[in-house]
């Protein structure tokens, strides 16, 4: 009887996530979803100083004012959201996430080795390149299998400790040839 | 418009004329001073004119001194004939009509029953016009117009009793951001209403001279109508002192047409409409404009059909509503009466053919009026018109002048006078339930860095027929925004030219839908250059689909309450006509402009949000999020490059024959892969293109040449220099953000020293070349290198100063054909 009951809870949370999903814009949906990666992301200790996770766009911003929306009085695992635009690769340096919209190959090939090291989730708004050159995230096009893929080397690399449960849901990318 | 008013019923002011005179004769015998009588003279004359207003205060002066029951008559004449306080004129004539046939004509029982028609009692009203019709009947010398008029009333009130108790399925309301103590009137809008034109006339009612002017109201930043100002006419000398009457107004809001005229002879120009001014105002040819009256006008979007109301002799009388074709050589041909199905022996006037271009607006003295003009609506099918239906909500007993309705069929506007005793007019906003299967295209053309909007010319096609739609489609010279309305389940094709980039053909596909859909469209041009020279172009279109029916549908369900009109549906639309009036970048529709009511909601919709994707994740439910993908709103975004051949724009366009039209364009851009999402849809597969580019087994005829550049070497030397690197920054960044793109690298040494040193020079120079690209992330598989020893590439060897030109590498970047 409970197991039914259940079965019927989940019926109907699925039904209404169906009805609401409805009511998003692209970029509300981008922006929840990044909202959620800082949670199943784990950065090496000590690197987020304070209680403040820095978002970071480059250059191009498509989300208006929705970001701050999204993330502005919510925390994410206990911490705080500040939004920084930035315009030079100087300014990546205190990024936790960077997100990245409508850029060239070669300019994000700037950013990603500017970054180096560095634990920064680098976050293509579908940039087919992205995580073939290094980035961590991708969004993938509307419709497509999976809604964003993940290069877990580059992840790995920079010493990002990502949720199973993310690459669960994500298109795997592997940057390292020889490892089957 | 106002004019056609003011002459409406000829027929009813000369049987009002012969009655005063009647009445002159007998007010004879009442008991008259001197002096009154000349007071009556004077009012009497004035009531023969028409000028009730004047005649109405005299009248009533008299009747405080004189006890006459024909005075009483007079003054509900006046009441009943003037524009003010007619409801007044109901128990003057009830009172005058006890005496009818004795001391009062009989003419009363007709007239008090025009009043209780006025008034909306159309029983009252058919049963004095029966008494009227009864008591002439022994009489032959009866007058056979007042019967007739009785007779037509009699129906006309049975349609009234019959429509006006039809209930109406539209909200309507008062224009409050136009309004005020004015009469306004014939609201005329573009497609996508960012633009509204009214006639407005000041003084009615006010005792003072009257007067007509043109009104515009835009929509401003919140999406409201801004207040209304006076249009601005530039007119030649022979049009300056002639008073211009709006008379319609083109799909895309760029075309007005006006009336001018003296008398009777009112005839049709056009004129452009830029910012708040009229320019270019010109008469229509002579199919158009006869020695007679010709009045409104509307034309189809594509500019093809003009639907306009003329009284020339070889109609079905009075006014009736003609169509004229643009012919090939883009004339106005000899129009055709639309026929006894539209036009009647009475008056049509107020043509509105709908952006479908099959439904036709219409106001009518004839057809199953409810009296005076009324507004009607036909559909074309089958090459025929339907029976017009009464619009019914916009109707009156008095007469209704204009209707018209936007493109998705949601919102109209018209003018009344009703609960209005001085006969002003107010504009009204009508909201309808059934949106019309259309598909409205609003875009922009964008060019440079920042991306600015651009002069264009667009050219749009019907892909299976070939034959060019026009006119609506001419973009905005300052903005080069455009504005296109389609019907569903057709191929088009759009040719697209601007000055110093190749024209653009773009093939679109409008599936079939029955719900109206809205189209956002951004088209960005931007060169790609190489060393200061352009060598190709970027072409980026970017399409936001607005599924306003889906979003509606949604919501409603998450809204048991209300699912008629949720709040979240009025918002979205409200943002959607923002996006569309402000044509901001794409990007804008990520600015919500929510009330406070709705930012509650909205918090709550984000929180919604994040718990959904977060319990996703936790629970690894890839189907809950391919549902969200599938159900948010995405834009289409296609990017295609062009490189020019050789560097040279004009030896990179194609031919391409549309019809009768011969084009050169860059390669086409098909945006049919882009299915207007269906409704129900769970999840679409959109194929991944990677198909590897083979560069290096490709043969060099398949390859299309972009760009060469050259690298000189010293002496022996075969390691880049800090310049030639310098010099290879721009090519690597090409070549890395264009999968088409591949090199060819060429080395080649002089001739002094050895043959086969001088080869293996040669093929140095060009690997070192392969390593910097590759090194600088270049997929060398897109790269193709060869040394060729000794070079005499570049002619007979002649003199040694010359020995640098063959000490070089050259880079040939090519593009694969298709």
């Amino acid at each position: 009887m409970k197991c039914i009951k259940t079965t019927l809870i989940a019926f109907a949370t699925v039904f209404m996530t169906m009805t609401a999903a409805a009511q998003y814009s692209e970029y509300e949906v981008k922006a929840a979803y990044i909202f959620n990666f800082a949670k199943f992301i784990e950065w090496p200790a000590n690197y987020i100083d304070g209680d403040t996770l820095y978002l970071c766009v480059y250059k191009n911003d498509p989300f208006g004012i929705i970001l701050e929306k999204t993330m502005i009085g919510r925390k994410a695992n206990g911490k705080d959201w500040k939004i920084r635009r930035i315009a030079s690769l100087a300014e990546t340096d205190k990024c936790h996430m960077l997100f990245l919209s409508d850029i060239k190959q070669h300019e994000a090939l700037q950013v990603i080795k500017s970054i180096g090291n560095k634990p920064i989730v680098t976050i293509g708004d579908e940039l087919g390149f992205l995580c073939e050159i290094g980035g961590t995230i991708n969004f993938l096009p509307q419709f497509s299998e999976r809604q964003f893929e993940i290069n877990k080397d580059v992840a790995n690399d920079i010493g990002l400790k990502i949720s199973p449960k993310l690459l669960l849901l994500a298109k795997i990318i592997s940057t390292k040839e020889d490892e089957f | 418009m106002a004019c056609n008013k003011c002459k409406f019923a000829t027929t009813a002011v000369r049987i009002v004329c012969c009655l005063a005179l009647a009445i002159l004769a007998q007010s004879a015998a009442a008991q008259y001073s001197q002096s009154e009588r000349k007071q009556l003279k004077t009012a009497n004359n004035f009531f023969e004119t028409g000028l009730y207003e004047k005649a109405l205060p005299i009248y009533i002066q008299l009747d405080s001194v004189i006890d006459d029951i024909n005075l009483r008559y007079q003054i509900g004449l006046c009441y009943l004939k003037s524009r003010f306080e007619q409801e007044k004129s109901v128990s003057y004539l009830e009172e005058a009509s006890v005496s009818a046939g004795t001391l009062v004509p009989l003419d009363v029982l007709w007239n008090l029953g025009d009043a209780y028609h006025v008034a909306y009692r159309f029983e009252d009203a058919m049963r004095e016009y029966n008494k009227y019709i009864t008591r002439t009947a022994k009489n032959d010398k009866a007058d056979i117009n007042k019967l007739n008029h009785c007779k037509r009333m009699i129906t006309v009130c049975r349609n009234a009793i019959e429509i006006t108790e039809q209930p109406y399925k539209v909200d309507i309301e008062p224009m409050m951001s136009l309004y005020t103590a004015e009469s306004d009137f014939n609201p005329l809008i573009s497609a996508d209403e960012s633009v509204m034109l009214f006639m407005r006339e000041t003084g009615v009612g006010k005792g003072y001279e009257t007067s007509l002017h043109i009104m515009i109201s835009t929509k401003d930043a919140d999406n409201a109508w801004a207040k209304p100002e006076n249009v601005n006419l530039e007119l030649d000398h022979k049009l300056q002192n002639q008073t211009a009457m709006l008379a319609g107004l083109s799909p895309d809001g760029h075309t007005v047409f006006l009336n001018f005229g003296e008398g009777l002879n009112k005839d049709i120009y056009s004129g452009k409409l830029q910012g708040k001014t009229i320019t270019e105002v010109k008469k229509l040819n002579k199919n158009i404009n006869t020695p007679y009256y010709e009045g409104a006008a509307s034309i189809t979007p594509d500019g093809t059909k003009l639907f306009f109301v003329s009284d020339r002799p070889g109609g079905l009388g009075g006014r009736d509503i003609y169509m004229s074709t643009l012919n090939k050589k883009g004339e106005w041909d000899e129009p055709v009466n639309l026929g006894d199905k539209i036009n009647t022996k009475f008056n049509e006037d107020a043509p509105h053919i709908h952006y479908d271009g099959q439904t036709l607006f219409f106001s009518s003295q004839g057809h199953n009026t409810i009296g005076g003009k009324d507004i009607f609506k036909s559909r074309r099918t089958n090459g025929m018109w339907t029976e017009p239906e009464n619009l019914g909500f916009t109707n009156t007993t008095i007469d209704d002048l204009s209707f018209v309705l936007n493109a998705s069929g949601e919102y109209g506007y018209f003018s009344t006078s009703r609960n209005n005793s001085y006969g002003r007019q107010t504009i009204m906003k009508v909201g309808y339930k059934d949106p019309i299967p259309l598909t409205l295209v609003k875009g922009t053309v964008l060019a440079g860095t920042p991306p600015k909007p651009i002069k264009v010319d667009i050219k749009v096609y019907d892909k299976t027929t070939h034959e060019q739609i026009k006119y609506v489609y001419t973009p905005d010279t300052e903005t080069g925004k455009y504005l296109m309305i389609f019907p569903p389940a057709k191929n088009y094709q759009l040719v697209i030219s601007t000055p110093n980039f190749m024209p653009q053909l773009i093939n679109i596909h409008i599936p079939y839908q029955n719900y109206f859909y809205e189209l956002y469209q951004e088209i960005t041009l931007q060169p790609i250059k190489l060393n200061n020279s352009e060598i190709g172009e970027e072409v980026m279109v970017n399409n936001v689909f607005y599924d306003i029916y889906k979003t509606a549908e949604a919501d409603s369900i998450t809204n048991n309450n209300s699912p008629q009109q949720p709040i979240y549906y009025e918002h979205l639309l409200e943002l959607v006509e923002n996006i569309i009036q402000t044509s901001d970048t794409i990007n804008k529709l990520s600015y919500n402009t929510q009330s406070k009511k709705e930012k509650a909601q909205l918090k709550k919709n984000t929180d919604d949000l994040l718990s959904l994707i977060e319990d996703a994740i936790n629970t690894s439910d890839s189907v809950t999020l391919s549902i969200l993908d599938a159900n948010s709103k995405q834009k289409d975004k296609v990017t295609e490059t062009h490189f020019y051949t050789d560097g040279i724009k004009s030896k990179s366009v194609t031919m391409q024959v549309i019809g009768q039209d011969t084009f050169y364009t860059a390669s086409p851009i098909d945006l049919s892969r882009f299915e207007i999402p269906t409704r129900n849809h769970s999840s679409i597969n959109r194929q991944e293109n990677i198909n590897p580019v083979l560069f290096k087994v490709s043969q060099p005829d398949q390859r299309k040449v972009v760009h060469k550049h050259t690298l000189y070497y010293k002496l022996n030397e075969s390691t880049l220099t800090a310049e030639s690197k310098k010099e290879l920054q721009q090519i690597i960044d090409l070549l890395i953000d264009n999968a088409s793109i591949g090199a060819e690298i060429n080395g080649y040494a002089d001739t002094q020293g050895e043959r086969s040193h001088n080869m293996n020079l040669s093929q140095l120079r060009a690997q070192n070349v392969l390593k910097y690209l590759i090194e600088n992330n270049v997929d060398g598989r897109k790269i193709i290198t060869q040394g060729h020893g000794e070079s005499t590439a570049r002619g007979k060897y002649d003199s040694r100063t010359h020995e640098m030109n063959y000490r070089r590498v050259e880079i040939i970047l090519f593009e694969l054909k298709d």
